[in-house]
């Protein structure tokens, strides 16, 4: 206590400002507690089980932590403001200068931006956690073994049809037609139950030219009909056509389900990443395109790994990656009953020499109450494909119909909802939760949290600083008038824009902001140049708002400026960015350099408004 | 003999007569004087020592003139007295609706004089000071003041008038900090700050008192307490308000004593004015007692010229009107008033106050209290 009691003296003597503020001994107690978020942060998901949620990063405001740093902010602030309005050096007229004013500014500034930033450290906690316990280089692999095994957790039907199949590198390059409707029956097709497939070679068109709906316009002289799809580029649209029906039937062995047609990317960060966090709107299409042609290599991959692990024929190879699978999963927390011997035996047989899909997992536990969600899950998925078809002309054909055609036995048939129904297993596994587990550790991996977060936490500090600075100067009384003032001009302007478009009408928005730019202007300049004409009352109004709303000021001029850009380009298709979106968060920043230099300049207004004689 | 030999000698002087409460306030007045940070060390370990052993007198008599030794030696720079701090010419100021104003008022200061500002409630004794402290304007006048380094703005000014209220507003947190912090923002080396601080706490005798809080100091104490953070900023004049408001009898005069010293300083004189409505104990130590009557300005300097041709007395008596013209008989009396509590008795010129004081004690007429106000500001009052 006595070395305390000397340091405070010692700040007294010499940094009397730094003692008024208590900057020290605040900035030592936010240390503290951003050291005890970081912490809490770095020790909240040591469950692996927390991480099964949709979007972990954002746990920090649901799961209550707010409340507690919400808490903890406002009595520190508090207390703060008790201890530093012990003195006012500025009231007593005791010296001061422009920059001891705006130091003290900065200084509260500082301490509010530390008291309330708790958020920061618990993130980076998270953050660091994140990175300690999921390195990089064990997730790829991890990831790697868990897209090879995926295929061998049979949860839909779906995935194993024969329009998935993407091996041999033939497939690939092909194009699976399973419209019914666009079958050409004179040449190999594939039928399993109530879909065919036909597998088709491609040719494609480029298009560079833009109709006046900014769409690429469609190849001259090809047949609309023989689309395939098409995929933007940066500068073009390549058209793919069908160009001939290619018999691939010495690959097949069954037009079944089977784990050999397995192309699904169970989990890809790269893809998670590219999809997730494309914001730009203006690049979406290539973003997503770009991904597209990356996800079909991954595809490819997964195909052509089952593929060989089956071609080998090698059960015990098979259970050794399941085991793997099954190890990185207890890792991960995640609920399932899965036994790698038991389930190598579902997979893996004599009887099963194309390794048709027989069993099924269940993605949820069974439950006892008799509600089975795992098969209306199954169920759901596995007849979402089959129902109905749009014919060209946009009548809905009912398939069942056309497709005895294809498939004339379909009545004896069992349907694949039938067959999933009596081939589920009591076992399952929640791959959803395993989804969400791995998004969430590349997720927080690569969450940039600071400058998503930052501008807030700045602008709460530079408002609350300048509020403070208000009272500090021109006391309690002052500010009550102001607020009293600024919400009755508020309410004014709003009457008045409202006034005005009813009975004039029309550009509502410019009457506002020039209004409102009017009236900034009036009161900016009323201390600047006329601290003399009204009572120092009236003035200390003036000197308040115009403190606090500088920033707001600026603001509006970045506003007035954007709204002149968007009505210069209302009626062009350009691509013609305001102001306001080409600075983007670089606007936050320019506005707060902004606000520091008013204050700075205007601690002469203040003085000499202190000075007046009432 | 510069001015603060003297000084010393007449402290030397006090604890010859072994007058030691007196003595060693002026003792610490010359030590402050000397602005020397050894000379205050000494001063304030002796305070210690003194508020530890106070029956130790005669100890104290010859550990002060050990100090007196050093502090002689000394050299003191003698400031000038020459010039006005401050001087407004015909300052006018009028509230709304011609409700009350108060002036024309001149008036000029210089540095170690004292003035009184006496007048009934309501009279304008207020807004004057808070006219020359800048804290309101006024409607017509000039107000100008001089200071040894010249203000640079308005604020700089501000920092320089030094106002304190009748009502001081409550101070927060360790007393001893707060004064600190003022020496702090005046900018006074580090090293000095805490000596600095504990000597005038030690002058103004507040050395018991320095470690309570505001809320446990009688006002007595409370008004000390902002007098020595008044005083550190070492003011060139000095505005009271009412500094005398709820002090008892002796509190009034030991403050009054302490202002007028601490104004006289050989090294940091004072240009002090002060508002009060003990009339007598303000005359006492004011070198011009300024009267306020619905805002029109006399003072005491008047008196001496114009109308100082009446003996005015002031009479409390249990004796009935009748006996004491009975008693005034052979005075000429002009004229005998009764305002409820006192007489106030009016002669010629020529009387003489001890003939007056004779008749009444020939008369064995019983008196309570009697006092020439012929020359005292006292006599605005009961006119």
């Amino acid at each position: 206590m006595q070395k305390i009691y000397k340091f405070n003296q010692y700040v007294l003597e010499k940094y009397s400002t730094v003692w008024n503020t208590k900057i020290i001994w605040m900035l030592l107690a936010s240390i503290v507690v951003h050291i005890l978020f970081f912490i809490i942060g770095y020790l909240s998901h040591v469950n692996p089980v927390s991480l099964q949620k949709f979007e972990v990063k954002d746990d920090y405001f649901r799961d209550g932590m707010i409340f507690i740093h919400l808490i903890i902010s406002i009595l520190m602030i508090v207390g703060w403001l008790i201890m530093m309005f012990k003195n006012n050096a500025f009231k007593n007229f005791y010296p001061s200068s422009k920059s001891k004013l705006f130091l003290q500014f900065v200084q509260y500034f500082i301490i509010i931006f530390s008291c309330t930033t708790f958020y920061f450290s618990y993130m980076t906690g998270f953050k660091m956690f994140i990175k300690n316990k999921y390195p990089d280089k064990e997730m790829t692999s991890n990831i790697d073994v868990i897209n090879k095994a995926m295929p061998f957790i049979s949860q839909e039907l779906n995935g194993y049809t024969l329009d998935n199949r993407k091996y041999p590198k033939l497939f690939n390059d092909l194009y699976c037609e399973t419209n019914i409707n666009e079958i050409d029956r004179s040449k190999k097709y594939f039928v399993y139950y109530n879909k065919v497939y036909q597998f088709y070679s491609l040719f494609s068109k480029v298009s560079y030219k833009k109709d006046k709906n900014n769409n690429y316009v469609f190849p001259e002289k090809v047949n609309r009909n023989l689309l395939a799809f098409s995929e933007n580029k940066d500068n073009c649209e390549v058209f793919y056509f069908k160009k001939e029906v290619v018999d691939v039937s010495s690959y097949i062995k069954t037009t079944g389900l089977t784990y050999y047609n397995f192309s699904d990317v169970f989990y890809d960060n790269m893809l998670n990443n590219r999809v997730d966090y494309s914001k730009d709107i203006y690049h979406e299409l290539t973003v997503e395109d770009d991904a597209k042609n990356y996800q079909n290599k991954m595809a490819f991959e997964v195909n052509k790994n089952v593929a060989e692990l089956l071609d080998k024929k090698n059960p015990a190879e098979v259970e050794k990656l399941l085991t793997q699978f099954l190890k990185i999963s207890k890792e991960f927390g995640i609920k399932n009953n899965l036994e790698a011997k038991e389930w190598t035996k579902m997979i893996v047989s004599p009887q099963n020499p194309n390794f048709e899909v027989r069993y099924f997992i269940r993605k949820f536990e069974k439950t006892t109450d008799g509600v089975d969600i795992s098969d209306e899950f199954g169920y759901e998925e596995a007849v979402a494909d089959s129902t109905a078809v749009v014919a060209d002309n946009g009548t809905i054909v009912n398939d069942t119909v056309t497709i005895k055609t294809f498939n004339p036995e379909i009545n004896k048939e069992i349907s694949p909802e039938q067959f999933y129904k009596n081939n589920l297993t009591d076992y399952y596994y929640y791959t959803d939760n395993l989804k969400d587990a791995l998004t969430n550790v590349d997720t927080m991996k690569s969450y940039d949290f600071f400058s998503e977060n930052i501008h807030i936490y700045i602008w709460i500090a530079f408002f609350l600083s300048t509020f403070i600075l208000s009272f500090r100067i021109t006391g309690l009384k002052s500010l009550l008038f102001s607020l009293i003032t600024a919400g009755v001009l508020t309410l004014a302007v709003t009457l008045l824009t409202v006034l005005y478009s009813v009975m004039v009408g029309g550009r509502e928005e410019f009457f506002a902001v020039y209004f409102l730019l009017i009236l900034s202007l009036f009161i900016l300049a009323v201390p600047i140049l006329k601290m003399n004409t009204f009572n120092k009352l009236i003035t200390s109004i003036f000197v308040n708002i115009s403190m606090n709303g500088f920033v707001l000021f600026v603001l509006l001029l970045f506003g007035i400026i954007s709204l002149h850009q968007r009505a210069a380009c209302r009626n062009t298709y350009e691509d013609c960015k305001t102001i306001v979106e080409y600075l983007d968060v670089k606007l936050s920043y320019i506005i707060l350099v902004c606000g520091f230099v008013f204050i700075y300049l205007y601690t002469s207004i203040l003085q000499k408004w202190k000075a007046r004689p009432q | 003999m510069t001015k603060h030999q003297e000084r010393v000698a007449e402290v030397y002087h006090f604890f010859d007569n072994k007058d030691t409460v007196l003595g060693f306030r002026k003792l610490l007045d010359c030590a402050m004087d000397t602005q020397n940070m050894e000379i205050y060390k000494e001063a304030i370990e002796l305070t210690d020592w003194k508020e530890q052993y106070p029956t130790y007198t005669e100890d104290l008599i010859e550990k002060s003139k050990i100090l007196l030794q050093k502090i002689e030696k000394i050299p003191v720079k003698e400031h000038s007295l020459e010039k006005s701090v401050l001087r407004a010419r015909n300052i006018l100021k009028s509230y709304g609706s011609n409700r009350f104003s108060l002036g024309p008022v001149s008036m000029e200061i210089n540095k170690g004089q004292v003035y009184g500002l006496v007048g009934e409630n309501g009279n304008g004794k207020t807004t004057l000071l808070r006219i020359l402290a800048k804290e309101i304007c006024y409607n017509e006048g000039d107000l100008h003041y001089s200071f040894i380094t010249a203000p640079k703005d308005e604020y700089d000014l501000r920092t320089k008038l030094v106002y304190i209220p009748q009502r001081t507003a409550k101070w927060y947190g360790s007393l001893k900090d707060n004064l600190k912090f003022v020496l702090a923002n005046y900018g006074v080396k580090p090293e000095e700050n805490e000596t600095r601080t504990l000597m005038m706490i030690a002058r103004l005798g507040l050395w018991n008192y320095k470690h309570l809080k505001w809320s446990e100091l009688s006002s007595g104490y409370k008004m000390r307490f902002e007098l020595a953070r008044t005083l550190l900023r070492k003011p060139e004049i000095l505005l009271l308000d009412e500094p005398l408001a709820n002090l008892d009898v002796l509190a009034q005069q030991v403050i009054l004593e302490d202002l007028k010293s601490i104004a006289n300083s050989v090294n940091n004189p004072i240009a002090l004015i002060l508002s009060s409505q003990q009339l007598y104990e303000v005359e006492k130590v004011s070198d011009k007692v300024i009267f306020l009557k619905n805002g029109q300005y006399k003072d005491n300097s008047e008196l001496k010229d114009t109308e100082n041709d009446t003996l005015i007395i002031e009479i409390d008596t249990p004796n009935s009107r009748e006996e004491l013209l009975e008693v005034f008989n052979n005075f000429n009396l002009e004229k005998l008033n009764f305002n409820g509590g006192v007489y106030v008795a009016y002669f010629p010129a020529e009387t003489e106050f001890y003939e007056v004081m004779a008749a009444l004690g020939n008369a064995k007429a019983e008196i309570v209290y009697i006092r020439n106000i012929s020359s005292s500001t006292r006599r605005f009052f009961v006119s």
